[in-house]
């Protein structure tokens, strides 16, 4: 089922935008075009409030703070002001990202993916999944299709790094730090073979992505 | 003045109602038992006799005599004395000329056994009731009525008082001139500062009140001007934000209805939209709100140098902002933007929209002068003690020492600062530059290693939560 999202948004212009851009994406969106206080039930079904702060009649903070106390629902603040003090408030308030007008439905759409985004990784066992790759960090094996590939401990460190932050870049030093520097020829030579051989033993390259200027991803697909 | 006068006369009138009361008392009730029988045979003749200490040894009236010896008899010369009427237990007089006793009277001697009739200033006469010792018969009651000792004495003070008053309206205001001659002098330096919008000072000669009172009129005055000049600071601030936010955008703005123009023109005529039409009409738009956030960031800047507003914030959040804010475009210009942020948080004391602006203009910059299949890449990363490091780096065409020293001066560029051609990048430098130095980091602007430019910036770490 796809994620539910309530959006708050008097602007009649805004409001339609959004929600269009949200409903291509594939989510759900409830739209409310005044603001009011909303009471734990009228949360229930969302996954997430995109809410204007700046609305006639309520103030946008006290509609965050109402909900606040009865929800832990992620919440998206959304401002044609750009002060610090606003910004400031609304995250101690409990908002747990901003987005300051005018901005790209791009932009809010990755907004909304980053509060969304659940890991897959599976806290007790630590066992994260990429297409047909699953790699489980705790037991150190990774499986492609179900088959177990072997991998060399370093390559596995590799792997298992980029694992603990999957679709975050980690820089090659960082990767070179925790994973090559104990062996003998440390040296980005070295880290860019080790990616090499992974993605040949994987069979494909569209596990471990080439982060230009920085150094290495693991992909991930986001979906609504 | 008037009023202790006023005290003065009163007092002096109660004093003598009081005196003469208790004369009067002490005739009416020191009288020994044995003389009811006297008073029982003749009531008239005896209260006449009761004048007899006032009299003189010849039995004539004081008034004939000169000085009296003793207080009794130390009434003044007068033409009349006091005059006495008895009265039976049940309030019957004997004389004819006996005046009306106020029922008041009747009922304050039944429980004091001596009653006095109220003061009253301009009264001179004092009325006095008593119950005789014997308690009954046809002298139960006595009532003594007779003027104040001293009746003069209040005129003697008022006409006193009417002198020190006379005295004390010409002698204070000859030594009070000199004084006055000051304060008037003063109210007309203040009012003269007032109306030269508290330029200048006030002269203030000596140490004593009135000197300290000039001073701190001007120190008011300093203050006063002060606030004034600094709210004409922030006003003209605001004007030119106003004008240059006016200016400057008003041609991204034109270029980009230019855009929207030349799109609906040809979806008109069912011709196919060019993407790098849109692309260039986005670049406007994008560039256009880059603007008006880099003019507001300015106008704060510019006001004066403490406006951060300082609070505790994890600068991966930042950057994820940052990047996100900037990758639509990034995307349709083909530059590949990505950022790596350190796994543990990186927290800062420092104002969230200042530097989210100058990491802005840094990746905007990168991205904007960069070529199609270019990539930006923006690293954060932190030490193991301090410190922590935010990298912008591009593979573009970069910018050479000469010119990197030039456009991060925006005054040296005057209105071609905000220029948008050939690169209106300097703009968002200055800014760049202004806030790493509020912040106290260091900001290092060079050629990266892929070609392009690298902007770092490094600064401390805080340890403060708050």
């Amino acid at each position: 089922m796809s994620k539910q999202v309530l959006l708050i948004e008097d602007d009649h212009e805004l409001g339609a935008q959004v929600r269009s851009c949200l409903g291509q994406a594939g989510y759900g969106t409830h739209w409310l075009q005044t603001g009011r206080l909303l009471r734990s039930e009228d949360l229930r079904d969302f996954d997430l409030v995109i809410l204007d702060i700046m609305l006639p009649g309520v103030f946008g903070l006290d509609i965050l703070k109402a909900l606040r106390n009865v929800s832990d629902l992620p919440v998206l603040v959304l401002s044609a002001r750009n002060e610090t003090s606003d910004k400031v408030r609304a995250l101690k308030l409990g908002a747990d990202d901003y987005l300051t007008k005018p901005f790209w439905p791009e932009e809010l759409l990755e907004r909304v993916r980053a509060r969304l985004r659940r890991p897959s990784l599976d806290r007790q066992r630590r066992v994260e999944s990429v297409g047909d790759v699953r790699i489980d960090c705790e037991g150190r094996e990774v499986f492609v299709r179900g088959e177990r590939v072997e991998l060399t401990r370093s390559e596995f460190d590799v792997l298992a790094l980029l694992a603990e932050r999957p679709g975050a870049a980690v820089t090659r030093r960082a990767l070179m730090t925790r994973v090559v520097s104990s062996e003998r020829d440390a040296s980005e030579r070295a880290l860019d073979v080790h990616v090499s051989r992974i993605r040949k033993k994987l069979g494909t390259d569209d596990v471990v992505e080439t982060v230009r200027g920085i150094g290495y991803r693991l992909k991930i697909r986001d979906s609504a | 003045m008037f009023p202790v006068l006023g005290t003065l006369v009163v007092m002096e009138a109660m004093t003598q109602q009081r005196a003469t009361e208790r004369v009067l008392t002490a005739i009416l009730t020191l009288r020994p038992r044995e003389e009811r029988a006297v008073c029982e045979r003749d009531p008239n003749a005896w209260v006449k006799q009761l004048m007899a200490p006032l009299h003189g040894p010849d039995r004539r009236p004081v008034a004939e005599h000169p000085a009296p010896p003793n207080w009794l008899r130390s009434l003044p010369q007068r033409r009349h004395l006091p005059a006495f009427f008895a009265f039976d237990a049940s309030g019957r007089g004997y004389d004819p000329r006996e005046p009306e006793v106020p029922s008041a009277l009747w009922r304050e001697v039944q429980e004091a056994d001596v009653a006095f009739e109220p003061f009253a200033l301009l009264r001179s006469e004092v009325v006095v009731l008593a119950r005789m010792p014997w308690r009954d018969g046809p002298c139960a009651y006595v009532l003594a009525r007779g003027p104040w000792v001293d009746e003069n004495s209040v005129w003697q003070t008022l006409r006193t008082g009417v002198l020190a008053l006379l005295v004390l309206l010409f002698s204070v205001p000859i030594a009070m001139s000199p004084i006055i001659r000051r304060v008037r002098n003063l109210t007309q330096d203040v009012q003269r500062y007032a109306s030269n919008a508290y330029e200048g000072t006030i002269a203030a000669r000596g140490n004593d009140e009135i000197a300290q009172l000039a001073r701190a009129f001007g120190q008011a005055g300093m203050t006063v001007r002060a606030q004034l000049e600094a709210r004409e600071r922030r006003e003209q601030k605001l004007r030119e934000f106003l004008a240059n936010t006016t200016h400057d955008v008003m041609t991204p703005l034109t270029v980009l209805q230019g855009h929207l123009s030349g799109m609906r023109d040809a979806v008109a005529i069912g011709k196919p939209l060019e993407r790098t039409q849109v692309s260039c009409a986005m670049d406007e738009a994008h560039y256009i709100a880059s603007l008006i956030h880099n003019l507001g960031a300015a106008a704060r800047l510019d006001v004066a140098d403490d406006a951060l507003e300082l609070t505790s914030l994890d600068l991966r959040d930042v950057v994820e902002r940052a990047i996100s804010r900037h990758r639509p475009i990034a995307r349709e210009r083909s530059v590949a933007l990505d950022g790596a942020v350190s796994a543990d948080a990186v927290m800062v004391r420092a104002d969230l929209t200042l530097v989210e602006q100058a990491l802005s203009n840094l990746i905007h910059n990168a991205v904007r002068y960069n070529q199609p299949g270019g990539m930006v890449a923006v690293i954060l990363e932190r030490d193991a003690s301090e410190h922590f490091t935010l990298s912008v780096i591009d593979d573009g065409p970069g910018i050479d020492s000469e010119s990197l020293q030039l456009i991060t001066e925006r005054g040296s560029r005057g209105n071609l600062a905000r220029s948008r051609a050939p690169d209106g990048k300097g703009f968002g430098l200055h800014i760049v530059q202004r806030v790493a130095h509020l912040h106290g980091y260091t900001l290092t602007l060079g050629k990266s290693e892929h070609g392009g430019l690298g902007a770092k910036l490094e600064g401390r770490l805080c340890t403060d939560q708050s």
